[in-house]
């Protein structure tokens, strides 16, 4: 969990995104709520590698498709220098693959770039506050990439939160049915997605990828 | 010798005596060694080679009079001045060209100095300007080099110019000028050569020049060393050389070792001192005084005092100059004396220049006299030593110098050398002492010289042919062929090769090489310029008449033939046709030629002996061709020799006579005719002769008389197969087989195949071609048999190839040139020790790998005799060597020493078409990734209607090009190499767009691959109707209908999206891309307007609201349209999961819980049209969005049940249900929806009321129906979908 030593109360944001209209808009939006400051922006991932590491943010906004250095790269190498950060992927439309690599790479959720800047900062809180989406399609990849891996390092626990994802159940069913509260249901995911991160070899990711993966376009 | 004796008694032979030891200097040239041409009818722009040399690619160049020319193997460019062309070379006539470290060439011309820009293909000139003192000190550039540190060294008519490599941007010179009278300058002007110190580490550079020796320069002192001839133009640089003997008299004085002296000297002096030793004591005794023309006019000497012996006179030979005037001498002698008392005298001439000094006075002006100095015993060895160098190794043997060669050590006891070609003085070896040594010595600048030791080879100087008499051109030392071989080419005398271990003496023996107008094969001329080795080891020779050759295989055939050089006869054979061989016992080859006779080969010599048919003598030889060669078993006195034209004859080693046997009608035991094929004896003593158009004669060697006849019956249609007869009388080719039941000979004759001869029972057994019958010998002509040692019998057929014969199964293999066989007319077949089988063919010779069945061929460019050998014409000795004969001589080989040529070769790409048209090497069609040259080309991007390309390469390998291999692949077209043998282009058309990697690799000629090759990227872009562009020019037009969602045509469109599946998918991502951003970028920036504001007039708040809300719609409708067209998407599993994703993320948050049932892999079969997706997917999303706003429920459920082709989609709820009219609406008869929340507000009532209409449209669409019921186990409501799939199942 990050940054719980943190005294600071608002969350502090950067934002990788190319284009600059959406990136100063974000920028403008986030810093002009309450709670939230905008740590940096960067039109790329090599700035943003540049210094992530004075930045410190809490949550970095990934745009997937970068100019050189990909978003999911930059997820990879910015995980490294800063394990605790959370990353939420900024995509214009939903490519499960693209997704599940990014998280794979080490983000913990994705968001379509529409989505309403309310909801944006909800899902940001959210993310901060140890919460991480996942769709049925990405956890049916997860599983069998765990599968591959061979070594499930997944307690029971997550093994029956992912289970009942891939089955078609809300957040809240699993919560009723697992007799647990929504937002742990959430940590759970997010642990997984972290196990994920740690166990997934490429080769593993490739395998899943091709076994499960639809590609939208 | 009793041999020779009886040649001498016998006076009948033309005795051309083999074995005179040629003496030291005068060997001949060795009829063996081939030099292929290359001239101007090859492309060779000059005749005239001045120099050449190899680039980091491999390329050759060749400096002539007329340009540079570059060679692939194939082709040669050229590259001449022109004076229009500033990017051309500097002049035509070029005097040097030179390869830098970096790979830059340079050319040194008549008027500048150029470096190749490889790039542009272009000359960059370096000029001399007057106004500028760091431009090049003189246009005309003799010579160019570098030192190891990269500074480039160019010889100029008017001294040295360096280029760091520093400076090489700035072109800027430094400048050495010969000075005369500066023994730390440069020597001469006029240079010749300038090569790199040999040693490594050492950053010197040797200058050769025309007139003034060898200088050296180390480039850190500017200090210049020089190696010269003592004539008497260098007094002013010898006396640098007297620096060590000097010391040691300093040292000497300074330890008070003098034991008497006479130093007062005048004119008709003589004085005298005494001195006594107590104990045997070496002394040094220096003497300094006038001496000429070998005589000293000052001089002393000493005498025991007791018995008045002298046991020491300074001579002029003694001596050497003592600086200053030339007469000026200096003697230093070292001797063991006895103890006892000496006279040391002293006497001096009358005409005499001291002390008044009329001339430059000696070094050690002071001691003019006589000195005896007390040496110790280091001090004498020191002394000696000294001496040694001084006197053995100081000088080179000429001051004209041509040629250097600098020869780095190799090897861990390898030396030094530095090689010194002069004008008619020789070749000198100079071997340089460590480099360390030198630092280490006390001495300046000189100790090189002072430790370098000089060999001087000039032959024998009785020979009027010795290196000493002619200018030598160029050195180089080759590591091919026999080890290390030191070459030197002269302007006039032709190429002199140092025997390998006579190195060390001036006598040393030399293979001398030259033109000889009737063997084609010899130097195409005396004058030779530039000498290079490439990396397979061939040697090359620049000429005043084109390039010569030396393959790097030259001594792996030994080639022999007749020569009409009277002076090469014993070498040579009598014609050179050869039609028999055979190996005695004795260890003579003997040759049987188509004309004049026998000739009697000494392998170890390389000499003949022969044995010529006389007319008047019945003894000699037989006339006509020598066909056969063989000895009876029991006797190897005699040899039996068949003949074409004179039947049999015998030849008595012993006496040298021979006696014939010949048909004779009348005789029945004498010969059916003359023109015997073949001759083979069986173990029983029995010679069976093989005759062309008469059968098989078995004769008795010891009565001379034919004891059986086997033939052909003349009419004889019933015993076309007898075993009584031969099926054909026409016999080439004999062959006796002891390991048949019985033992057998084998007999290929013309049209009868192969038959065998059962000689105990005198029975045929014929072995026919069939062509119905595969198994069956594939050709009627049998030229040769052979068994080898696993007892497998071979024939070699007239155009069938190589036939193995199973004795088994009675049935033969064939093996042609289809297999790899040289031509498919097999003259003979030999066995070598390692399972090879070696023929000699129409077209060469063929290895043959028994076990792997692989072929391996030699061609006239290996060092074969020709491509054409004849039939029947084999041998092998018992040390293994092969001996194969033909129309040109024959070869003599031993298998173990045919070494592969390991190097494998650069490939490069010399040309890129496209439709034909060169594209590289043609400046206005020149594209931009072309503006390196084609060598370069890594990647290239061509239009789609330029698909029709081609490339062209070559493996830089010049050992014999034509036999270089290539293949080649286009990675994404062609599924695996495709080996295109010689072929050097490949061709490709009518490719799809795409990427694609072409990948060349090549062999060598013996077939040593370099892997690796080289590869090109080519991207053929895709033509406009199907670039990104236009997808989205199409797709706009698309989305503009699709935007309004209820036009039919959306559907005609999008099926033909379908048809073009790439084209949607690559359009919409970028669509989607593109309105994704702009959308979202109006949602934000709404969103900051609204912040803006600060809820600001609630009416603006809500049009920023509606403009947000509208966005938003746009977008998630644009993004269930692009779901629907994905073709990925189709099944109905995926349908239920996006209904399921979407209605996580719709209801989270939201209170309700929200649930999917049915989702199954199942579905995953079952395909749904887009319509079925899009509506679908609407008709829930709707429905869900009526839940939310609507149904203030807790739980909502969306159930996919499918059976038999029926769909059922169940949403049901909760909540407060359809309070009142939901019987109209469940019967979908009229109305609007109405429930609890409806009446919120007018704007949601209508929406809502659409919304179910809406949705029940869409059910219609599908064929299906609509029903929106209460649910039965709740209070709230169920929607439900039904539909049939039947006809929709893939």
């Amino acid at each position: 969990m990050s940054h719980w030593g943190k005294k600071s109360s608002s969350i502090s944001v950067a934002i990788v995104e190319d284009d600059f209209e959406i990136r100063e808009s974000l920028a403008l939006i986030i810093s002009g709520t309450n709670g939230f400051t905008c740590a940096n922006t960067y039109p790329d991932a090599e700035s943003a590698l540049e210094n992530i590491e004075n930045d410190l943010p809490d949550v970095i906004l990934m745009d997937i498709e970068l100019p050189g250095i990909s978003g999911i790269e930059c997820v990879r190498r910015v995980k490294r220098k800063i394990p605790d950060v959370d990353i939420l992927m900024l995509t214009v439309h939903e490519d499960d693959a693209v997704v599940f690599e990014s998280i794979c790479a080490g983000a913990c959720g994705y968001l379509t770039k529409n989505t309403q800047p309310t909801r944006l900062l909800e899902a940001i809180q959210e993310v901060h506050d140890g919460g991480a989406p996942m769709s049925t399609n990405i956890a049916r990849m997860v599983i069998s990439s765990f599968k591959q891996t061979g070594n499930s390092s997944l307690t029971q626990r997550e093994m029956e939160v992912l289970g009942l994802l891939c089955k078609g159940k809300s957040y809240k069913m699993i919560a009723d049915k697992l007799y647990i509260s929504a937002d742990t249901v959430r940590s759970h995911i997010k642990s997984i997605y972290k196990k994920l991160e740690v166990t997934s070899n490429a080769e593993a990711v490739a395998k899943a990828l091709k076994e499960n993966l639809v590609r939208p376009w | 010798m009793h041999f020779s004796n009886h040649f001498i008694s016998s006076g009948r032979l033309i005795i051309l005596l083999a074995a005179i030891l040629l003496p030291a200097g005068i060997f001949g040239q060795n009829g063996n060694i081939k030099f292929e041409h290359l001239g101007q009818e090859d492309g060779l722009n000059h005749p005239v080679v001045r120099k050449i040399v190899q680039d980091g690619h491999g390329f050759m160049w060749f400096a002539t009079p007329d340009g540079v020319c570059k060679y692939d193997g194939y082709t040669f460019t050229r590259y001449r001045h022109d004076p229009g062309d500033l990017n051309s070379i500097s002049a035509n006539s070029v005097n040097d060209i030179f390869v830098d470290h970096s790979g830059t060439l340079w050319v040194g011309s008549f008027d500048g100095l150029d470096h190749y820009d490889r790039l542009r293909d272009t000359f960059v000139t370096y000029r001399h300007d007057p106004a500028d003192p760091h431009s090049i000190s003189a246009n005309y550039v003799s010579a160019i080099g570098e030192d190891r540190s990269g500074t480039l060294w160019v010889g100029t008519a008017a001294g040295l110019s360096a280029l760091k490599w520093e400076d090489r941007p700035l072109k800027k010179f430094t400048h050495y000028y010969a000075r005369r009278g500066n023994p730390a300058g440069l020597g001469g002007s006029s240079i010749s050569a300038i090569v790199q110190d040999p040693r490594p580490g050492n950053n010197a550079i040797w200058i050769g020049t025309r007139r003034f020796g060898v200088n050296k320069l180390d480039p850190e002192t500017g200090r210049f060393l020089h190696v010269f001839h003592p004539n008497p133009q260098f007094h002013w640089m010898r006396e640098e050389y007297g620096h060590r003997l000097n010391d040691l008299v300093d040292q000497l004085q300074a330890s008070n070792a003098l034991l008497g002296a006479v130093l007062e000297t005048g004119d008709s002096l003589q004085k005298s001192t005494t001195f006594e030793i107590d104990d045997p004591t070496d002394i040094l005794a220096v003497n300094i005084g006038e001496g000429w023309q070998g005589k000293m006019y000052d001089y002393g000497w000493l005498e025991n005092a007791e018995t008045g012996e002298v046991v020491w006179t300074a001579t002029f030979e003694g001596g050497k100059f003592a600086g200053g005037h030339s007469k000026n001498r200096i003697e230093m002698a070292a001797l063991s004396l006895a103890a006892g008392k000496y006279h040391l005298h002293y006497a001096t001439d009358a005409n005499h220049s001291y002390p008044r000094w009329n001339a430059v006075p000696p070094k050690r002006a002071a001691e003019w006299g006589i000195q005896i100095f007390k040496l110790t015993a280091a001090e004498a060895v020191e002394f000696e030593r000294l001496k040694e160098d001084r006197v053995m190794h100081d000088f080179i043997s000429g001051n004209a110098i041509l040629s250097l060669y600098s020869q780095e050590p190799v090897g861990p006891n390898g030396q030094a050398e530095l090689w010194v070609g002069t004008i008619g003085q020789g070749l000198n070896k100079i071997v340089l002492p460590a480099t360390a040594d030198s630092l280490n010595s006390r001495k300046r600048h000189y100790n090189d010289v002072d430790f370098m030791k000089v060999t001087t080879f000039v032959g024998d100087p009785k020979n009027p042919n010795r290196l000493g008499r002619y200018a030598v051109s160029a050195i180089i030392k080759s590591g091919g062929g026999n080890g290390d071989q030191i070459w030197a080419g002269t302007t006039s005398g032709g190429l002199f090769q140092i025997q390998q271990g006579n190195q060390t003496n001036a006598g040393a023996d030399f293979i001398r090489y030259t033109n000889d107008i009737s063997n084609p094969n010899s130097l195409s001329t005396n004058g030779i310029y530039s000498l290079h080795e490439d990396p397979s080891g061939n040697l090359w020779a620049g000429t005043n008449k084109g390039l010569n050759k030396l393959s790097s295989r030259r001594l792996q055939f030994s080639h022999f033939t007749n020569s009409n050089d009277p002076e090469r006869q014993e070498s040579s054979l009598p014609s050179p046709s050869v039609t028999a061989m055979y190996e005695d016992d004795d260890g003579f080859t003997w040759v049987g030629t188509s004309a004049r006779g026998l000739s009697r080969f000494n392998p170890a010599e390389g000499t003949f002996m022969q044995y010529q048919h006389d007319r008047s003598d019945p003894t000699s030889a037989p006339y006509g061709a020598i066909s056969a060669i063989v000895e009876v078993s029991g006797s190897n006195e005699a040899l039996w020799l068949g003949t074409h034209g004179a039947g049999l004859s015998k030849f008595d080693k012993t006496s040298g006579t021979f006696t014939h046997f010949r048909p004779n009608r009348q005789n029945p035991a004498a010969l059916t005719n003359n023109n015997i094929a073949d001759l083979e004896a069986d173990e029983d003593g029995n010679l069976w002769i093989g005759i062309e158009n008469g059968g098989l004669n078995k004769f008795d060697p010891q009565t001379g008389e034919v004891t059986a006849k086997f033939y052909r019956p003349f009419h004889p249609d019933s015993a076309a197969m007898s075993p009584n007869y031969l099926f054909s009388i026409n016999i080439w080719s004999l062959r006796y087989d002891p390991y048949t039941e019985d033992p057998s000979l084998w007999i290929g004759s013309v049209g009868g195949s192969l038959c065998n001869l059962n000689l105990k029972t005198e029975k045929f057994t014929h072995f026919l071609r069939d062509e119905d019958q595969p198994g069956t010998i594939n050709n009627k002509s049998v030229t040769t048999i052979f068994i080898d040692r696993e007892q497998t019998l071979w024939v070699g057929t007239y155009s069938g190839g190589l036939n193995k014969f199973d004795r088994n199964s009675g049935t033969f293999r064939h093996f042609t040139v289809k297999d790899g066989l040289a031509n498919n007319m097999v003259c003979g077949i030999l066995e070598d020790d390692f399972g090879n089988l070696w023929m000699s063919t129409n077209s060469g010779l063929s290895k043959f790998n028994i076990a792997t069945e692989t072929f391996k061929n030699y061609d006239v460019n290996d060092g074969l005799q020709s491509d054409l050998f004849n039939r029947g014409v084999f041998a092998k000795s018992r040390s293994g060597k092969m001996f194969f004969g033909g129309v040109n001589g024959f070869n003599c080989f031993h298998p173990d020493s045919l070494k592969d040529n390991l190097h494998p070769p650069q490939i490069v790409l010399t040309d890129f078409k496209i439709f034909d048209k060169s594209v590289a090497n043609n400046e206005e069609s020149r594209r931009p990734q072309l503006e390196a040259p084609v060598s370069d080309l890594e990647e290239i991007s061509l239009n789609y209607a330029e698909n029709f390309f081609s490339f062209e390469f070559v493996a830089l390998d010049f050992t014999n090009p034509p036999k270089n291999e290539y293949a080649y692949r286009l990675q994404g077209f062609d599924p695996d190499w495709v080996y295109c043998g010689t072929r050097r282009y490949a061709s490709y058309t009518n490719l799809d767009p795409g990427e694609y990697i072409f990948q060349v690799k090549g062999a060598n000629s013996d077939g040593i691959w370099n892997e690796e090759g080289i590869s090109v990227k080519i991207a053929i872009m895709p033509p406009f109707w199907k670039t990104w562009w236009f997808y989205l020019i199409s797709f706009a037009t698309l989305v503009a209908a699709a935007i309004g969602f209820h036009n039919y045509r959306v559907r005609v469109k999008i099926n033909r999206m379908i048809e073009i599946e790439r084209v949607r998918k690559k359009a919409a991502a970028d669509f989607h891309d593109e309105l994704g951003h702009k959308l979202t970028k109006i949602s934000l920036f709404s969103e900051i307007l609204r912040r803006k504001m600060n809820g600001g007039a609630s009416e603006d708040v809500d049009y920023l609201n509606r403009i947000n809300d509208i966005s938003n719609g746009l977008y998630h409708g644009m993004r269930d349209f692009l779901w629907t067209l994905d073709p990925e998407k189709d099944s109905l599993y995926e349908v239920a999961v996006r209904l399921k994703d979407f209605g996580d993320e719709f209801f989270d948050k939201t209170g309700i819980s929200f649930q999917m049932k049915g989702i199954s892999g199942n579905l995953k079969a079952l395909n749904l049209t887009m319509d079925w997706k899009r509506h679908i997917i609407l008709i829930f999303k709707e429905a869900m969005n009526n839940i939310l706003k609507h149904a203030d429920c807790d739980n909502v459920m969306l159930e996919i049940q499918y059976k038999d082709g029926k769909l059922n989609v169940l949403l049901s709820d909760d909540g407060i249900g359809i309070p009142k009219l939901n019987g109209h609406i469940a019967n979908g008869k009229n109305g609007h929806a109405r429930n609890g929340g409806l009446q919120k507000t007018a704007a949601v009532k209508h929406h809502s009321g659409n919304g179910i209409k809406n949705m029940k449209t869409r059910a219609n669409k599908l064929g299906g129906e609509l029903v929106v019921r209460p649910n039965v186990d709740y209070k709230g409501t169920v929607v439900e979908f039904r539909g049939y799939l039947k006809s929709l199942v893939n």
